[in-house]
């Protein structure tokens, strides 16, 4: 294992970009300014739904293989997975949305029928990267080395991008992030969709990329976690007091937060 | 002790903190001079109206460098002045002063973020904790927003709100100002009532038509409604570029409108624009519906990643309007990612660097300048096995 020991490694420090190339790896983290209002529109109008208020679409997280593998993280591409369909408005609702409603048959407001061209407004997304060459398939003999990431290893690179944020009309918050540390022998990424509707529920829908230098394969871990809203800020430790902001600490909620469902794919590099 | 307003502004602009005896004493004087305000104030040009600030006290030092400093330049600020920001006490302290000391060129608006529920998530309750040791400071300044103005009229022709949906029915009613209601009325009688708007992604929002009756009677049904009632307004909503009229929101509540809404709604009330903060936009500020709807945004670089410009609103004499448009301030200190950590998301707290080690040079990448000889990220002090940050599953 010789090979692993002596890693080298070169760092990427340009103008708006920072990485790392190592083995046969090139890694970057692009970060720049929010779209302009020009390409907010242009993007709706490409999506269909309005875009969240602090939209990095020019930001990126990328990998890329010798072997021309390479994933992509992206808030436009992520943007375009949030749900559309007839049924998309419906799933969830802000907490008074109840009351709102009987309020407004008592004030003759029920000639107004049209309701806007339905979407997931909570910008829930199932994205897990833009993939080139190799796709992710399902598999059940490949999973991430956690004894291998647990190890204090150093890192060499380490990052953390945010793709789009949104304070859903102060109704909660939605968040899209990535974060990555390369290590001599692996890395990771994680990208994390974070979800507070409040009053209502906490989501959380992480996807996990690892791969160990020196092995063909890219494992993808995608997992969900969902709880209510009310039993995740009972576990605000009393100290907090008045202090929520516990609430909008993804790491926080997530290890609230019981796990509901995840799923392994593997990619193989050529 | 006389409370010494020059005094107090002063050491703001050397950027020290009043005692918290001080902020006491302000808050309590400029709550009385509020209840007399109407929730519509009427005002004159010239005047400069600023957008959200967000705590970012550098950048509104900034602002009066360019727009002129008190009281030789008349100010409107359209709210959003805590949270996100490293400064929301310095922030909220100088305005606060501003108003008390010259109360007819000062104008303070209410804004989202002037409230308790979100001021505990988004940064300010945590930042009064740090800076005073305890919430009083906090209870101090979020008994003040439920005495700020909604909304100001600038010569009969420009209608000033916040456009986030602290201008509610609700709030109106709560905050047991007997006369808003009158004011209120005579405003809003006929068709279109404006109200407590909100949306991030677009400007202002309006409500539909209701006949003044129905509007009396969910006055007084708002008015019963305790506080802990949910923003249910009839009257919030989001302008829609798609459509003309009303449609009702996805979330499930309020609506959207269209052009038509915001050109009914100016002609009825015989004026000619609507002005609001509230969105972010990489430009500073931007212009909608024909010239009758304008967004100002005065936080330049938010949240000290958004790489965003600012502007401010010069209004002049002749109605006149110029975005005088900025950017981040040059001494604005950009704070460690430590503490960025522990206002922005995915924070953790930062005890967890009590050593002062790493986090700064871990974020900004190990490259240029930090690289070993290995190039590796030394962990040093930090303890690899509590370091959540960076060792992350």
């Amino acid at each position: 294992m010789s090979t692993l020991t002596s890693t080298t490694h070169r760092l990427i420090k340009e103008d708006q970009t920072t990485g790392i190339a190592i083995h046969d790896w090139e890694v970057r983290s692009h970060k720049t300014s929010i779209l302009s209002s020009k390409e907010i529109d242009a993007a709706s109008a490409d999506l269909g739904i309005p875009i969240p208020e602090m939209i990095f679409g020019n930001n990126f997280l990328s990998i890329e293989h010798k072997s021309g593998f390479k994933l992509e993280f992206k808030a436009l591409p992520a943007l375009a997975m949030v749900d559309q369909s007839s049924k998309s408005s419906d799933l969830i609702k802000v907490s008074y949305a109840r009351e709102w409603f009987d309020k407004r048959s008592m004030a003759n407001q029920e000639h107004i029928t049209d309701v806007i061209k339905p979407y997931d407004w909570t910008y829930t997304t199932k994205y897990g990267g833009t993939v080139l060459g190799s796709q992710f398939e399902e598999t059940t003999n490949d999973s991430i080395d956690i004894e291998q990431l647990k190890k204090p290893d150093p890192i060499l690179f380490y990052d953390e991008n945010i793709l789009f944020e949104d304070e859903l009309a102060d109704n909660g918050a939605a968040i899209l992030t990535t974060k990555m540390r390369v290590m001599p022998s692996c890395f990771l990424i994680l990208l994390r969709f974070f979800l507070r509707v409040d009053d209502v529920l906490f989501r959380i829908h992480d996807t996990r990329i690892y791969h160990r230098f020196g092995t063909n394969s890219v494992i993808r871990e995608c997992s969900t976690k969902e709880s209510s809203y009310r039993d995740t800020r009972a576990r605000i430790p009393r100290s907090s007091g008045e202090d929520l902001s516990l609430l909008l600490n993804s790491n926080w909620v997530s290890s609230q937060l019981p796990e509901q469902e995840s799923r392994v794919e593997v990619a193989r590099l050529e | 002790m006389v409370l010494d307003l020059d005094a107090c502004i002063d050491s703001l602009f050397q950027r020290q903190l009043l005692a918290e005896s001080v902020i006491k004493e302000i808050c309590e004087k400029t709550k009385e001079l509020l209840m007399s305000e109407s929730n519509v104030v009427h005002i004159k040009a010239p005047v400069t109206v600023v957008g959200d600030i967000h705590g970012q006290f550098y950048d509104l030092l900034e602002i009066f460098k360019i727009g002129g400093y008190c009281p030789d330049t008349n100010y409107l600020f359209l709210g959003d002045y805590v949270d996100r920001g490293l400064y929301s006490v310095e922030t909220m302290s100088i305005l606060t002063c501003l108003k008390l000391r010259y109360p007819d060129r000062v104008q303070l608006v209410r804004g989202n973020h002037e409230s308790r529920a979100v001021t505990q998530t988004y940064g300010f309750y945590t930042e009064c904790m740090k800076k005073y040791g305890s919430a009083q400071v906090w209870h101090y300044f979020t008994d003040l927003f439920d005495y700020l103005t909604l909304s100001v009229v600038i010569d009969n022709m420009i209608f000033c709100v916040h456009g986030g949906k602290a201008l509610e029915l609700r709030s109106l009613f709560d905050s047991g100002i007997k006369q808003q209601t009158n004011v209120f009325k005579e405003l809003f009688a006929d068709e279109i009532l404006i109200g407590p708007c909100y949306s991030l992604e677009k400007p202002l929002g309006l409500s539909p038509s209701i006949h003044t009756i129905d509007q009396i009677k969910v006055m007084d049904r708002f008015k019963e409604i305790p506080h802990e009632g949910p923003m249910a307004d009839l009257v919030w909503s989001d302008p829609d570029p798609g459509r003309e009229e009303f449609a009702v929101s996805p979330r499930g509540a309020g609506y959207t409108f269209g052009s038509l809404v915001v050109e009914k709604f100016l002609h009825e009330n015989g004026m000619d624009h609507i002005l609001r903060a509230h969105q972010l936009c990489m430009e500073g500020f931007q212009v909608l519906f024909d010239d009758q709807l304008s967004t100002v945004w005065s936080a330049p670089n938010y949240c000290y990643r958004c790489g965003n410009l600012a502007s401010i609103l010069e209004v002049g004499v002749e109605g006149e309007r110029h975005f005088n448009v900025f950017e981040a301030a040059p001494e604005n200190e950009r704070p460690t990612a430590e503490a960025q950590r522990t206002l922005f998301s995915n924070g953790i707290p930062t005890s967890l660097y009590g050593n002062g080690v790493g986090a700064g040079a871990a974020i900004n990448g190990v490259g240029g300048n930090d690289t070993t000889a290995s190039g590796f990220l030394n962990p040093g002090g930090i303890d690899s096995a509590q370091d959540t940050i960076h060792y992350f599953l």
